[in-house]
């Protein structure tokens, strides 16, 4: 066998897990394509007719669900980014029997399979947008962009940390998911940092993850603004879980591979 | 070439270090077939993945810059959704090849596997043979300097066993094996050293049949501890190995009780066969046809079991056939009759002494 270099392997792994990821979660269940767009539309209609029940318009100039629609559609993405990555891998723990399969190789998979999955539903979103009329001029299309991306990076090295952590810790990962049900309503999915009190904005702000929907709210509509984003503060909490991740990782990928 | 540089590899259990090897520094030059011995839980298969570099030792380095197959017949490396195709696919894009060499490769296997149309459709589906044959269809279809073999060329009918090896002495020519196995039969045949590995030492002949004797010698020995299960290969004198007693009753068309009676109760001779059995680990007795279990009522049946007379024979059928009503009537009416055969069970019986 010749010799490829180790960014060829990486590079043939990753493209092969994606393909694998794609067909195992799509070719299984048929509602698989369906339930990725009924999940946050289905999130979508509940709180916009919560919030027409109560008619409480505290957000002029913007379209509600379009409001929710870019929050849920991120979160997910986010969400399932560190989600998914802590049973990576336990869950491909057959694949390490291939010399050139890496646990991280997993991760990496993982994260561009959401990505994709983002994306779709995010299209489909756009068109049933368009479809019923709604008001989608984007304010600062690169910083949205870039917002979405540095989400999905500080998901993955949630990820990468929380994955390293449950491989040695198991009930860590249990911990993890009641931690992160709260999450949902402290995350800004439904509301503005603007619209709540002086005391309440200090304390969600601690959620590194309101900073980036405030961000990702911020630029996307014209009349909202992202003064309440820290950017350091959000910095911070994408390289260090990274780094310490990613120390970890290397330290331990041996024992990882041979559990 | 593989080098083992002052490797030192332990599991813990219970606080307590398991050493699979410890301090040991090896070279196993090129082109040698190695087969690896050792009791259960000496560490065999760890042994084998770390030489596949796929484990790793606690201390010390395995150098090579051979190329390895996964362990050959994994069938854990599947996905079960699936289809045979689409996981042939997979291994050979993480092997980085391109779309022409993807296709041969998946031709070849289907031609291997010979599952038809069952190719397409999804894993889960499949009987363990069939995922072996494609399991092993895959491990073929690549080119590796070292096969690793654990264990897996017991699986399947006679006639993928036979088509397997045959593939396997073919892709040898080209190829190294590294191979666990419990079969000594298969280790004789495929291997020229042999290493056994004993209580963090590692053994190593030049010959794989001194690597057998040594660890037969082992196993006489230091008889299976309570807890450690024991290898229950059983051999017998014509060469053949089995995983076990129901496997070899099905070769020799016996029913299981005859060879556990030969192995427990005769020293291994089992009369009907006129042949030996031992399980692994135990030396093979001298065939004593019936002089350790003659008496003058001694019945043999056609299933091979040896009864001390017509009412444990009767009882003894009667409990596997408990709707036949057997009795010893129909025993003693057998042994009457021309033929010997009891109609009601369709089994001969004859008295040993007249039994040649």
């Amino acid at each position: 066998m010749n010799k490829r270099s180790s960014v060829e392997i990486f590079k043939s792994v990753i493209f092969a897990l994606f393909l694998r990821e794609i067909q195992t979660r799509f070719g299984t269940r048929k509602l698989g394509y369906l339930w990725m767009i009924l999940d946050p539309l289905s999130m979508v209609i509940i709180f916009t007719l919560i919030k027409t029940a109560t008619n409480n318009n505290a957000m002029p100039g913007v379209s509600y669900p379009v409001f929710l629609a870019s929050g849920f559609l991120t979160y997910d993405f986010f969400r399932n980014v560190m989600m998914g990555s802590m049973n990576a891998f336990s869950a491909n723990k057959a694949l390490f029997n291939y010399k050139m399969v890496k646990p991280f190789d997993t991760l990496v998979s993982r994260f561009f399979v959401e990505f994709l999955i983002f994306s779709v539903a995010t299209m489909t979103f756009i068109s049933f947008g368009l479809y019923f009329g709604m008001d989608m001029a984007v304010k600062d299309i690169n910083m949205l962009f870039l917002a979405i991306l540095w989400l999905g990076v500080f998901g993955f090295a949630m990820g990468l940390f929380f994955a390293v952590i449950t491989t040695f810790y198991e009930t860590f990962g249990k911990i993890l998911q009641y931690i992160s049900m709260p999450l949902f309503f402290l995350s800004g999915l439904f509301y503005t940092v603007d619209s709540l009190p002086q005391m309440a904005q200090k304390i969600v702000l601690y959620n590194p993850i309101i900073n980036f929907i405030e961000l990702i709210h911020g630029s996307f509509f014209l009349v909202l603004n992202t003064r309440y984003v820290d950017y350091t503060y959000m910095m911070y909490w994408t390289i260090v879980p990274l780094f310490i991740g990613l120390f970890f990782y290397i330290r331990s990928e041996k024992k990882i591979l041979s559990l | 070439m593989i080098v083992l540089d002052n490797v030192t590899k332990y599991f813990k259990t219970e606080g307590e270090k398991k050493y699979i090897l410890k301090n040991v520094s090896f070279v196993l030059p090129e082109g040698i077939n190695l087969g690896i011995l050792g009791r259960n839980g000496a560490g065999k298969s760890t042994f084998l993945r770390m030489l596949g570099g796929i484990d790793f030792p606690t201390s010390g380095d395995i150098r090579s810059d051979k190329s390895f197959s996964w362990p050959m017949g994994l069938a854990g490396g599947f996905q079960g959704s699936m289809t045979g195709r689409q996981n042939v696919k997979f291994v050979a894009r993480i092997y980085g090849k391109d779309e022409a060499s993807i296709e041969k490769i998946i031709q070849s296997v289907e031609d291997f596997a010979e599952i038809g149309d069952y190719f397409d459709m999804p894993i889960k589906i499949y009987s363990s043979g069939m995922k072996s044959r494609l399991s092993f269809g895959l491990s073929l279809a690549f080119d590796f300097d070292y096969l690793i073999i654990d264990e897996t060329l017991s699986v399947g009918d006679e006639n993928f066993k036979k088509k397997a090896e045959n593939a396997l002495m073919q892709k040898i020519e080209h190829s190294n094996v590294l191979l666990v196995s419990h079969s000594m039969a298969i280790l004789k045949k495929l291997c020229d050293v042999g290493v056994v590995l004993n209580e963090g030492k590692l053994n190593y002949f030049d010959k794989i049949d001194d690597a057998i004797k040594f660890y037969h010698q082992l196993n006489l020995e230091k008889p299976a501890e309570g807890n450690v299960k024991q290898s229950s290969a059983i051999y017998c004198s014509d060469g053949n190995i089995f995983d076990d007693v129901t496997e070899a009753a099905k070769f020799y068309k016996m029913r299981p009780f005859a060879i556990l009676q030969a192995l427990e109760h005769n020293n291994g001779s089992l009369v009907y066969l006129q042949k030996v059995f031992w399980r692994d680990g135990m030396q093979a007795q001298q065939y004593q046809k019936w002089k350790d279990v003659f008496k003058e009522q001694t019945l043999i049946s056609s299933d091979g079991v040896i009864f001390e007379d017509v009412l444990e024979a009767a009882s003894f059928y009667a409990e596997r056939f408990p709707n036949k009503t057997i009795e010893i009537e129909d025993i003693k009416e057998a042994l009457a009759s021309e033929k010997k055969v009891s109609k009601k069970i369709n089994v001969q019986f004859h008295y040993l002494s007249e039994y040649q």
